[in-house]
């Protein structure tokens, strides 16, 4: 039950940032073509500030989402640990 | 150089056991017209770009082509990875199985394996840009007829998304080509 709730947890968490950082590979396309859009990149850094508070708080929980630069590593090694993007949830 | 991170761009999530469908996705993912030819085509072509914008984009996109690579590899892994023989010979995916198994590799429906003949990439930026515009809306009707294939949610929700990405990278791409052509117009007045 309890790892039910966990599994429902990180896979909500993992949905937020899906969504926001899709929002940021978007803009960060628009923005090659049209860099001089400031409001565009308010939106971006505005998304950028909610995705990193987001992400180091899923990082903090369930593990690295990258092998290194963006978290220190845990003991042990938790890089390694399930599940990976493609296996079914 | 890349960072990989352990998340898809979109959700996969399939129950379905449709291997038919698994083996007509493999279009986008070892097809002529897939993902995986769509990133290594701009990849390699982005070393021909004259403009700051047009480098970005196509290492952006290009980029952007490996995530869904690996959305296809999840959609036919997770359908496949539980087929039993009987099912695998039921869906006629017997010669697959035989050359490959259960494991995801870069071919089409009909068997063609994955070759670098399907891309293109020369030294001039405006034959580059012209072809990715034809690559993205080839993409776009590949996954709208593989939508058509299909009836289940779990696999049509990813397909709508990829095929939505195809549009706005045409889009991109179309605004590097006016790019292109302004800063060769330029330099012809100066």
């Amino acid at each position: 039950m309890k790892k039910t709730n966990l599994c429902t947890t990180r896979e909500a968490m993992l949905l937020e940032l899906q969504q926001l950082s899709f929002v940021l590979v978007d803009l960060n396309l628009y923005l090659d073509n049209n860099p001089n859009d400031q409001q565009a990149i308010n939106d971006f850094n505005c998304f950028f500030q909610n995705y990193w508070e987001k992400k180091s708080a899923y990082e903090m929980q369930f593990g690295p989402l990258a092998n290194f630069g963006y978290t220190p590593a845990a003991y042990p090694w938790n890089w390694i640990n399930d599940p990976w993007p493609w296996e079914k949830q | 150089m890349w960072i990989y991170e352990k998340k898809l761009e979109f959700p996969v999530n399939i129950r379905s056991k449709d291997l038919k469908m698994a083996q007509c996705l493999m279009a986008q993912y070892g097809g002529p017209s897939g993902e995986l030819s769509a990133g290594l085509q701009y990849l390699t072509q982005r070393y021909t770009m004259p403009t700051g914008a047009t480098k970005a984009l196509l290492t952006d996109i290009g980029t952007e082509e490996l995530a869904h690579v690996e959305i296809l590899a999840t959609m036919v892994y997770q359908i496949m990875s539980n087929a039993t023989i009987e099912e695998i010979k039921a869906a006629g995916m017997d010669k697959y199985y035989v050359l490959h198994g259960r494991g995801v590799y870069y071919t089409d429906p009909n068997g063609y394996n994955w070759t670098a003949d399907y891309i293109s990439s020369k030294d001039d930026p405006i034959v580059n840009l012209t072809r990715n515009l034809a690559a993205e809306e080839e993409a776009r009707i590949t996954y709208e007829w593989l939508i058509n294939l299909t009836n289940e949610p779990d696999i049509i929700a990813p397909l709508t998304f990829l095929r939505q990405r195809e549009i706005v990278h045409y889009q991109r791409f179309g605004e590097a080509l006016m790019d292109v052509r302004d800063y060769y117009n330029c330099k012809h007045y100066f």
